[in-house]
């Protein structure tokens, strides 16, 4: 999910901007008592000798304008915020639109407190009505997600779970963490039946393999390796990034692996479909992998995004972020359709149900959030 | 010794010093803060106010403040590791009010001596160095040493590459009676959540334009033209 894209940023002024800036300037100097200064300006900037009233003060004004904004939309989505809590039917009937479309509305079903520590990620049980979460406090923690009923605690991991996957399954959960290592767990007998050493370090992402016979898992000590999971030995490692590979994940079908790395490449293994990738550049990116190429850009988030899910109707993307937002964009029409301010503090991730119609959070603030969509 | 580094004796027993530099060292190995703040209880108290929470949080910060620091502590810290493992592109420092049985000439030494380590630590960060705000609710001679202190940083950090110093304007907190309110200094030393909003300011201005990173005003990366557009034509 980390990968910065690298964008030249040029300042483009218009012919009208340019010249009200020049005669802000003037009455800058004008004001300040830069007179040798002012008279030169005027002259290389091609300047009439007298100085319009409506200018002065402007440089100043404008100088100080982006600390003005901020606070203003600061303000402004707190109010709404507000808003939106007194209000929430919010958009046409839910009879009236097709489950493709439906998306969460604010606000949140359930709060789930309980972790210790920010929740690091949050995933569905491919079967069952249950939502597992992980946290910096290095535990797993089991929900339901339609009563919202806490069920238990995964314990094992002596430091932080960064993320946790199941087989298609959902029998088997594998989780990573910063002690290095990968656990696998039984989900009947809820007991940690395997643990995976190998990693050098921090291990951030961890996936199985469509067939469920192997898990891949990606690190801080800038490899990706492959596990059996029947024996737990590590039968592939790959190189080739320079830097900590942030995740990977497996296309649906098993010929591809995705990764992304703080070295802010991306590789694909061969040709193939569509990627998805969130940035701390803030932005979305789609991919067409077979050639390379970003074919579109999302852009509205303030800060790094941390999470994407497709929705399963296939109109719309999911994202989560630091700008403590759930937003959600229209694929066809490449907007941002709706944003929910989610939480207190950095979410850090989010899934979709494949079926049902809920979405999960998890943040920094330590709680996960379930969201129904309608 | 206000240059040499020294770490603090744990007089009491109850070694909170060394306990809270622990933790900043697993802090700096563990996260990748883009903002690293340093100091004593000025920069430590910054992140329980409302301003450091919505504008400063969401930059990714970490702060390693302890109070009753004195220069030669932050020093002693530096160099024992806590900006070692991190690639801040801003830190931010403010130490000096403690070192009370120093000159205002030697706390200056003091605070030089950690920029360089500083800057010999991480030379492509940017290095903002915050004036001493005033103390004491009338006119004393701690406010004279601080301004003595702030007026010769100025003077020898100006023209420093990678170094940015922030002064206090003393009417910040100061009234025209001289005096300072408790609404911003409740113990005319350490701020109010309004002190801070005022303490604050300059500083997170400087942090974004530094970091060429400005929360909520339009992603910076593309569409800077947008921005223009409603700048420019915002209304004085």
């Amino acid at each position: 999910m980390v990968i910065n894209h690298k964008i030249q940023v040029t300042m483009v002024l218009s012919q009208r901007q340019r010249e009200e800036l020049n005669r802000a300037i003037a009455d800058y100097l004008s004001t300040n008592g830069y007179c040798n200064a002012l008279t030169e300006f005027q002259k290389e900037a091609d300047m009439p000798g007298d100085i319009d009233k409506k200018y002065a003060g402007l440089l100043e004004k404008k100088w100080t304008s982006v600390i003005r904004l901020q606070k203003k939309v600061m303000d402004l989505e707190a109010k709404l915020s507000e808003a939106e809590k007194e209000f929430h039917t919010g958009g046409p009937a839910r009879d009236r639109r097709s489950p493709a479309e439906w998306i969460p509305r604010p606000p949140e079903r359930y709060a789930l407190s309980g972790h210790r520590s920010p929740v690091t990620r949050v995933i569905f049980h491919p079967v069952f009505s249950i939502m597992v979460s992980a946290s910096e406090d290095a535990t797993i923690k089991l929900w339901d997600f339609e009563t919202g009923d806490y069920e238990r605690t995964l314990k094992g991991h002596t430091d932080s779970v960064q993320d946790i996957a199941f087989d298609h399954t959902g029998k088997y959960l594998a989780s990573c963490s910063a002690d290095m290592s990968i656990k696998l767990w039984d989900f009947q007998a809820y007991d940690c039946v395997k643990t995976l050493h190998g990693h050098d370090h921090n291990v951030s992402s961890v996936t199985f393999v469509p067939s469920g016979d192997f898990v891949v898992s990606s690190s801080r000590d800038k490899t990706i390796k492959m596990w059996e999971v029947a024996t737990g030995y590590c039968v592939k490692t790959y190189t080739g990034h320079r830097e900590w590979v942030r995740m990977v994940r497996v296309y649906h079908d098993g010929s591809l692996l995705a990764s992304c790395s703080n070295d802010q490449n991306k590789k694909g293994a061969r040709s193939g479909p569509f990627l998805l990738s969130g940035s701390r550049d803030k932005n979305i990116k789609m991919w067409d992998v077979s050639v390379g190429l970003c074919l579109f850009s999302l852009i509205g988030h303030d800060n790094w995004i941390r999470g994407l899910v497709f929705h399963p109707g296939g109109k719309y993307v999911l994202s989560a972020s630091d700008d403590k937002t759930l937003r959600i964009w229209d694929i066809k029409n490449k907007r941002n359709q709706k944003t929910l301010d989610a939480h207190q503090h950095f979410v850090t991730s989010i899934d979709m149900h494949r079926s049902a119609p809920y979405v999960i959070t998890g943040s920094v603030d330590q709680t996960v959030k379930v969201w129904e969509c309608r | 010794m206000h240059a040499v580094p020294v770490p603090v004796e744990d007089v009491v027993g109850d070694g909170r010093w060394m306990s809270q530099h622990q933790r900043f060292l697993i802090q700096a190995k563990g996260r990748e803060p883009e903002v690293v703040f340093i100091g004593d209880s000025i920069i430590q108290l910054m992140r329980f106010s409302s301003h450091y929470k919505s504008f400063l949080e969401p930059m990714h910060c970490l702060n390693f403040g302890i109070g009753s620091d004195q220069t030669q502590h932050v020093l002693w810290r530096i160099i024992n590791g806590e900006l070692d493992c991190v690639q801040p592109k801003v830190i931010v420092l403010e130490v000096g009010t403690n070192n009370h049985d120093h000159s205002a000439d030697q706390v200056v030494g003091g605070i030089m001596e950690i920029v360089r380590v500083t800057q010999d630590k991480q030379p492509s960060a940017q290095l903002i160095v915050m004036g001493i705000p005033p103390r004491g609710e009338k006119p004393n001679p701690v406010r004279e040493k601080i301004a003595t202190i702030n007026k010769d940083l100025l003077k020898k950090l100006s023209g420093t590459p990678n170094v940015t110093f922030i002064n206090i304007e003393p009417s910040m907190f100061i009234n025209e009676d001289g005096l300072i309110s408790h609404k911003d200094m409740y113990d005319y030393l350490h701020m109010t959540d309004d002190g801070y909003k005022k303490f604050c300011e300059p500083l997170q201005e400087e942090i974004q334009n530094l970091s060429q990173n400005f929360i909520k005003v339009e992603n910076i990366s593309q569409d800077m033209q947008s921005i223009n557009e409603v700048l420019a034509s915002d209304t004085p």
